[in-house]
């Protein structure tokens, strides 16, 4: 199978590549030579391991890549369409809401993304995916939550939020409580100047 | 015609002078830590003790008549309270004796401002590690242009974490050069490895290590701790980095004096074709010259504080700091 480099990101590198005649990528957490074995072995397999997991629970929940092959420090999955919302001039209402819908149902199955923003959605026509869940896991808490909530509302502008929070809301029974918890977070003086510049 | 610079934010009380980017002196006396830790208002009775010695020193030093010192600077914060006001006070006073204008200049401004002066790099990724801070940052122009976060301990600095074992672990002296010697002869253990996005913590580590101290060699835990704690620091600092796209990391802080820290960063930067660069120790430790150094930036670049900006501030977060003088 040809392999092509399509991105470098900050643990992995993504590659483009058929298999079976799917159109997938496949993505390929990079030694990291600078750390003892141990904690580098833990961080490159255990992460995989623990994405692979989640992407095929996800992907049965939400539109998210399917994973096709897992080995010891690669995931193999689906290649999805649409474009990366950080890339589109402006967010619109109807992205917003399937975002929100979509964050529902992660955190309905206790899945936390991790890093919820326009960078990791994508969008095509109306319908819209999830990607990228290297920093996912599981967790009831309701903090850990908020994060996520947090994450994607730095990303966008208020209008947007606003639909992705209806949505939210309407999906998810426990909601109220992490929207109540975001507002607890904001307020922390730490995160009062933080903007996210990277977005 | 020189700024005269002034640090008291905690153990160190330093004074520094700069002309035009060259350092003239960077004179310091700092206070004995002993196995209580700092008691603020001890240290800063220490201070005000030193305050004129060590000025008198720098300025000796420095070949620089006080008479032609032409602007004064020192910490606002963050720090010990009780101790930044007694380097505020002593700078007021110069500055009144001397009729010239006074800055007040934030302490981790201070040590990445000096570091990438000296480092040559035009706009790094700057690692600031210290006893009560530990932040991944970089320069951005959104809104204003300041300093922005790209992530930062959510609990506590690394530096007093490591001089929290070194305590429970009854190290003399207990701070992190002794913890890095004694870790040189550890083998590794698994300990919590806590990070969220470019954000880490610390005290879930802390207490792990604790713990670990009545059943296992303490070289064991001492290499562990430090070998997962710096571990945390690099692999934020690699995310972000590629997010940030900057050409160059620099590393420092107190903390920025371990070898180990070094040689993991170097590591890092060099998988990505990206210099790095940390300062010689004086400057990594808490000194005057960085303040001074800024103080100089802030004169020549037209900084106009306000009456409101003079008060000290413990928490002075970096973020919100306008860089129009830079």
């Amino acid at each position: 199978m040809a392999l092509k480099k399509i991105s470098e990101g900050a643990e992995a590198d993504i590659y483009e590549l058929e298999l079976l005649g799917i159109k997938a990528v496949m993505k390929y957490r990079r030694p990291k030579p600078y750390l003892v074995k141990e904690i580098e072995e833990s961080l490159r397999s255990t992460r995989t391991r623990t994405e692979a997991r989640i992407l095929s629970k996800a992907s049965s929940l939400i539109s998210a890549p399917k994973p096709l092959l897992v080995t010891k420090y690669a995931i193999i999955m689906e290649k999805l369409g649409g474009m990366q919302a950080s890339k589109k001039s402006g967010f619109g209402r109807p992205s917003a809401e399937a975002s929100g819908k979509a964050m529902a149902a992660l955190h309905s199955s206790g899945i936390i993304h991790g890093d919820f923003t326009t960078a990791n959605i994508l969008v095509s026509g109306s319908t819209i995916s999830v990607i990228d869940f290297g920093l996912s896991y599981y967790s009831s808490s309701v903090e850990d939550m908020a994060f996520d909530v947090l994450l994607f509302k730095r990303s966008v502008n208020e209008g947007d939020f606003n639909a992705f929070e209806g949505a939210y809301r309407n999906g998810f029974s426990k909601a109220g409580e992490v929207l109540k918890k975001l507002a607890d977070i904001e307020k922390r003086g730490r995160y009062q100047n933080r903007s996210l510049e990277t977005a | 015609m020189a700024v005269l610079g002034i640090e008291s934010s905690a153990h160190t009380f330093g004074v520094g002078i700069s002309y035009k980017g060259k350092i003239l002196a960077n004179a310091k006396e700092m206070y004995k830590i002993t196995d209580k830790g700092m008691i603020p208002s001890r240290v800063a009775e220490f201070h005000a003790n030193n305050a004129r010695e060590v000025i008198q020193r720098a300025v000796s030093g420095s070949g620089i008549p006080l008479s032609e010192i032409e602007a004064i600077s020192y910490t606002k914060g963050p720090g010990l309270g009780p101790c930044l006001r007694i380097g505020q006070l002593a700078a007021m006073t110069l500055s009144e004796m001397l009729s010239v204008p006074l800055y007040p200049v934030n302490h981790a401004i201070g040590h990445i401002q000096i570091t990438t002066h000296l480092s040559g790099f035009k706009d790094p990724l700057a690692v600031y590690v210290s006893g009560g801070n530990s932040q991944i940052l970089g320069i951005t122009e959104r809104r204003f242009r300041h300093y922005s976060v790209y992530g930062e301990t959510l609990d506590i600095g690394v530096g007093n974490m490591i001089d929290n074992f070194a305590r429970a672990a009854k190290l003399n002296p207990a701070w992190g050069s002794t913890v890095a010697r004694i870790a040189e002869n550890g083998h590794y253990m698994q300990m919590p490895y806590t990070v969220k996005g470019m954000d880490f913590t610390f005290t879930g580590l802390l207490t792990n290590a604790v713990k670990a101290l009545s059943s296992h060699k303490v070289e064991d835990v001492a290499y562990s701790l430090q070998e997962t704690a710096f571990s945390m620091i690099a692999e934020a600092s690699e995310r972000a980095l590629l997010l940030s796209g900057k050409r160059g990391v620099i590393l420092c802080g107190g903390v920025a004096q371990s070898k180990r820290l070094q040689e993991i960063l170097t590591a890092m930067s060099k998988s990505h074709g990206v210099g790095f660069y940390t300062a010689p120790n004086e400057y990594n430790a808490d000194n005057g010259a960085m303040i001074a150094y800024v103080g100089e930036l802030m004169h020549r670049g037209g900084a106009k504080p306000g009456h409101g900006d003079y008060a000290v501030e413990q928490r002075y977060r970096i973020d919100g700091v306008d860089l129009k003088w830079l």
